[in-house]
């Protein structure tokens, strides 16, 4: 993987998150390094430890990656803009979270996002069962899935297209990237339905 | 398998309308099915927090490790220094030092021959206003033909008309220490400065005018070439001009002292 060069501008960040790839984790980690001074500022402003500051700082950044990714941000504002909104609800979160021991209200996607589509009497059938399940149990096994699988995985959820999963991971081609990434989905699934 | 790779062409819209018609109306009569669309949904969402777990570990990784200058920039920084010095030494010297050799040559060239007077003395010819005005506006090379050869033609009527040498031995008329004066400037200002030195050596030798510029223009002209023994031959020349009180004494003042 080659370097990238130290000053880019913000047009460079952007097309090189959206452009996928394996370079895409080193635009987003030059993202959060050109803005991390924000941290300080937050802990003046808000008055927050640098610890809690930093968190909502990484908070806020991987929400950009995810609203840079999936086009939702528009570039209607600039991306310093963008994110230091998002890092100040952050830090209101974690000012909330402190004094109210309430979790943030500025959540990723929730659960019933993938739900939506479904027609409306299927939904609550599957909701129920989402419900039902034991999302603990599920973490265990995930976590002892091993190392290829779980990390095949992780990538797919992070927003890695199967092409980018094939390269990294050295797969012939996309299609034998998922065809292993599902076969590692059904091994979940066997373990998870067959050890309580 | 093949019924998560189902599931998954649903949830990402790329079923054909037909087939996910039919996805739709199996999820309803098989439970299975339904369940496997939970587990999906389910496993991604568990899947989706701990990768974003690993990643802000990863992002606050890279608060903790101590970012160094890169060296480009380091050797960027102390260049613009170095440059910063050298730009005030420079105007400091312009401001508070003495001009150099070449700055005082270019300037009382500039100064004193940059334009030639047009109004003359001593029965000025139309050729000679022609080459003046070619000098004035800087066409040098057009200017020194004509100068040379009105210098030939009158240097020619002069043999012709006494037979024998004038004007200080060298068989030149009079009036022609302004054409000597002329054809060296010219030949001085194309950076010819061999050509030039030879006709303000020539015009140095006159012994009958009463201020005479050949020696100083000399030393000028060998300053500007500055050839082995040539800033020697300049500094006697203008070790002359000194002593003897010639035209452009002052100014040889100034420059010997920078030599």
């Amino acid at each position: 993987m080659q370097s990238l060069p130290r000053n880019l501008s913000d047009a460079d960040l952007l097309s090189g998150i959206r452009a996928d790839g394996p370079q895409r984790r080193l635009y987003e980690n030059r993202l959060y390094e050109k803005y991390d001074y924000l941290i300080t500022d937050g802990v003046r402003k808000h008055r927050l430890t640098d610890d809690d500051c930093a968190s909502a700082y990484s908070d806020a950044i991987l929400v950009v990656f995810e609203h840079i990714t999936n086009d939702r941000f528009k570039e209607q504002s600039g991306l310093k803009t963008y994110l230091y909104q998002i890092f100040s609800n952050k830090c209101v979160d974690a000012i909330r979270k402190k004094t109210t021991n309430r979790s943030s209200v500025h959540e990723g996607p929730s659960l019933d996002d993938s739900l939506l589509q479904l027609p409306d009497d299927v939904r609550s059938v599957v909701q129920q069962l989402i419900m039902q399940g034991d999302a603990d149990r599920l973490h265990q096994h995930l976590q002892r899935l091993g190392d290829k699988c779980r990390a095949m995985l992780l990538a797919w959820a992070d927003g890695y297209a199967d092409d980018d999963i094939a390269q990294t991971m050295n797969y012939n081609s996309a299609a034998v990237a998922k065809t292993s990434r599902l076969r590692c989905f059904d091994k979940l699934r066997e373990r998870y339905r067959d050890t309580p | 398998m093949n019924n998560l790779e189902t599931i998954e062409n649903y949830l990402t819209g790329q079923l054909a309308p037909a087939d996910r018609t039919r996805f739709e109306a199996t999820l309803r009569t098989d439970p299975a099915l339904a369940e496997s669309l939970a587990f999906y949904v389910q496993t991604k969402h568990v899947v989706r927090a701990e990768a974003r777990k690993e990643r802000k570990a990863e992002l606050d990784a890279l608060r903790q490790t101590p970012r160094q200058q890169p060296a480009p920039m380091r050797w960027v920084a102390a260049a613009s220094v170095l440059l910063l010095l050298g730009l005030g030494w420079l105007i400091f010297r312009l401001d508070n030092e003495v001009p150099t050799t070449a700055q005082l040559t270019d300037t009382y060239l500039a100064d004193t021959y940059g334009q030639l007077g047009t109004t003359m003395s001593g029965g000025t010819t139309g050729t000679l206003e022609q080459g003046i005005d070619l000098y004035n506006r800087q066409q040098y090379a057009e200017a020194e033909a004509i100068f040379t050869r009105e210098l030939n033609r009158q240097t020619n009527r002069s043999r012709r008309s006494s037979g024998s040498t004038l004007k200080g031995g060298l068989g030149l008329a009079s009036g022609s220490d302004r054409l000597l004066k002329f054809t060296g400037l010219a030949a001085f200002q194309q950076q010819k400065y061999d050509v030039a030195i030879k006709r303000f050596q020539q015009l140095g030798q006159r012994t009958d005018l009463f201020s005479n510029p050949g020696l100083f223009l000399e030393a000028l002209a060998r300053l500007k070439r500055n050839e082995p023994m040539d800033k020697e031959q300049a500094k006697k020349l203008l070790g002359t001009v000194i002593n003897r009180n010639l035209e452009g004494k002052k100014a040889a003042e100034q420059l010997i002292e920078t030599l």
